[in-house]
């Protein structure tokens, strides 16, 4: 659905975008993670039509990016960073405002509308005024205006942030009830559990450079290879540690209290014939486990400033 | 109502909203109607009592004077709504989310400049009463005052098309107020000023001393062709012909023949003409600025 290549951008002598190269499918939830200043919301701007790359490549929907953006705004919807919205305006008022940005006419507006307060539960506020509403609501209402076209491709900078949990589940639910109907969606967030959660897919980007891409169980699991495995013990003789210290799999040990740590290359099976080994000779093992992966750790893995 | 610019379309409702809007229009009529009752008072009343007759032509008088208000608060009010218009969608933040959807910039510029100077048309309407008092002796037209609609609404137009170029330009309503303001009284005063000012030291060159007919009466055609894209003086040759209540400039660009001739008859349709060419420029460039993907946008750095 997006195909980047080689996308280039400055602000000045500030370079937000090196050459970042990124691949979204066609029906993918994708998660865009990355420090702030990474150039997320550039590079979705320029997805979105609303800024020019100075160099590079965005296919979206088999179109090329270009200087005629009308097309490609056609099928797609932005939610930036903040609200955007008309505080002057009923709710239904502003989404038919957007329909009819879209072209619809009068019928034809308040029949999406009607379908997008239903979609999102905000029916009872058709008639409430922007301005009253609280944040979370703003913030659903901006997901609301953002499908009034019914996009092929959904870009969503941040749009769960100081959502209250119930109206972030919603969200969440909402998203992949909609990506599991074909929409492509692209979404960047700091809650990397939510993230991992929700999405089919993630990418990393990191000083205006892809560092990693994939689809989330795939990188989890990767990242959980490299994470160490933690022995929780009663007892631990002499004989034990000697085994540890003898096996070519296990790096740096390290201790703290009842539970030691350590790295460890080998496979599962290596690692239950380690734990066997260590139980023969006299460990008293209550738990051993390798550590789970996260998001998180990747993402300060990948983004970490040497 | 299908195909009306969306844009223009949630303008007036948000203006029509706005406290501001009544406060206005209390405000543009009850000026309007005071000063008209102030003239007519001075017209009849006072001067049958003094002079013990009244000078019936003194109406033409009475429409002068409140067409001449009407135009000035014209002239005041019109940068200040355009100004605001595109700047202020970018202090709310909607900027980005209005150029996101299919609406062309074209189309953005065209539906705020007509959401603004209907504002301004609302208000020309609003005063109809109180300016059609002139009919009550004669004197005046239907036709003449349909002609004066006509020079507000092409004014509005001409003066909200540079508001609107400086409200895409500016970050802040407040910068592209001020630029607003300064293109206006760049166009009004000080280009005819200028003008003037050369005027009076050519004449002085060639008679040794400077009057105001003098000058006027040996103005030189060609540099007065700027003259049609003020619109003070398509105002004031809309009144001479109306009223006969002129100013000599026109005979002076008539005597140098050919083009000249017919536009100094045809001057109120040729300033018309021309305003409106220029405010089809401002348009365009507006619309232009306005494209997010042209080279040379310069937009706020994001993370």
């Amino acid at each position: 659905m997006v195909r980047i290549r080689n996308l280039r951008k400055s602000y000045g002598s500030y370079q937000a975008l090196r050459g970042l190269t990124m691949e979204i499918p066609r029906g993918e939830l994708f998660g865009f993670v990355g420090p702030n200043g990474a150039g997320k919301t550039t590079t979705m701007k320029i997805i979105a039509g609303l800024m020019r790359a100075d160099s590079g490549e965005v296919v979206v929907a088999d179109r090329m990016l270009s200087g005629k953006t009308g097309q490609i705004r056609e099928m797609v919807g932005y939610v930036p960073d903040f609200f955007g919205v008309y505080d002057d305006l009923k709710v239904q008022e502003y989404l038919e405002f957007f329909a009819s940005l879209y072209g619809m006419d009068g019928k034809e507006a308040r029949r999406r509308t009607a379908e997008l307060l239903e979609m999102l539960g905000m029916t009872q506020l058709r008639d409430e005024m922007v301005d009253g509403m609280s944040r979370g609501m703003k913030q659903k209402l901006c997901v609301a205006r953002a499908l009034v076209n019914t996009p092929e491709l959904l870009i969503l900078d941040e749009p769960a942030s100081g959502m209250e949990p119930r109206y972030r589940r919603q969200l969440k639910e909402l998203l992949q009830e909609l990506c599991a109907e074909g929409m492509t969606i692209l979404i960047s967030s700091h809650n990397l559990n939510e993230l991992a959660e929700m999405c089919t897919s993630i990418g990393v980007i990191s000083k205006g450079r892809m560092v990693m891409q994939g689809d989330v169980p795939t990188l989890l699991r990767r990242q959980r290879e490299t994470n160490p495995y933690v022995l929780q013990c009663l007892s631990f003789p002499e004989e034990a540690i000697q085994i540890l210290k003898s096996d070519p799999h296990v790096k740096n040990i390290a201790s703290s209290g009842t539970n030691i740590s350590f790295p460890y290359d080998g496979t599962e099976e290596e690692a239950a014939e380690l734990l066997t080994a260590l139980v023969a000779k006299g460990a008293q093992i209550v738990s051993f486990y390798r550590e789970e992966g996260s998001l998180e750790k990747m993402f300060l893995d990948m983004t970490t400033v040497p | 109502m299908r195909h009306l610019n969306p844009v223009y379309k949630i303008g007036l409702k948000q203006s029509a909203r706005t406290k501001k809007t009544v406060v206005l229009l209390l405000v543009y009529n009850l000026l309007l109607s005071g000063l008209g009752l102030v003239v007519f008072y001075l017209t009849f009343d006072r001067a049958g009592r003094v002079r013990e007759d009244v000078a019936y032509s003194g109406i033409l008088t009475l429409y002068s004077v409140m067409a001449a208000m009407e135009f000035v608060m014209i002239l005041f009010i019109v940068p200040a709504s355009t100004a605001g218009a595109v700047a202020g969608e970018r202090e709310k933040q909607t900027l980005d989310i209005l150029l996101s959807t299919k609406i062309t910039p074209f189309h953005i510029v065209t539906g705020k400049l007509a959401a603004s100077i209907s504002m301004v048309i609302l208000l020309v309407i609003s005063s109809m009463p109180v300016l059609s008092v002139v009919f009550c002796i004669g004197g005046v037209t239907v036709s003449a005052l349909f002609v004066f609609l006509l020079l507000l609404v092409v004014t509005a137009v001409y003066i909200g098309s540079f508001g609107i170029f400086f409200s895409v330009c500016c970050r802040k309503t407040t910068g592209a107020t001020v630029c607003a303001y300064l293109a206006m009284i760049i166009v009004v005063i000080l280009l005819p000023g200028l003008l003037f000012f050369f005027e009076c030291l050519e004449a002085f060159g060639s008679v040794g001393y400077i009057g105001i007919r003098n000058v006027m009466n040996t103005i030189s055609g060609k540099r007065t062709l700027f003259l049609l894209f003020n619109p003070v003086i398509s105002f004031v040759s809309m009144l001479r012909d109306q009223v006969g209540r002129g100013i000599s400039i026109m005979n002076s660009i008539g005597s140098e023949g050919g083009l000249f001739y017919f536009l100094s008859r045809h001057w109120f349709a040729a300033s018309m003409v021309s305003q409106l060419v220029v405010s089809a420029i401002m348009i365009a460039l507006s619309a232009h600025r306005l494209n997010p993907t042209r080279k040379g946008w310069k937009s706020g750095r994001s993370g």
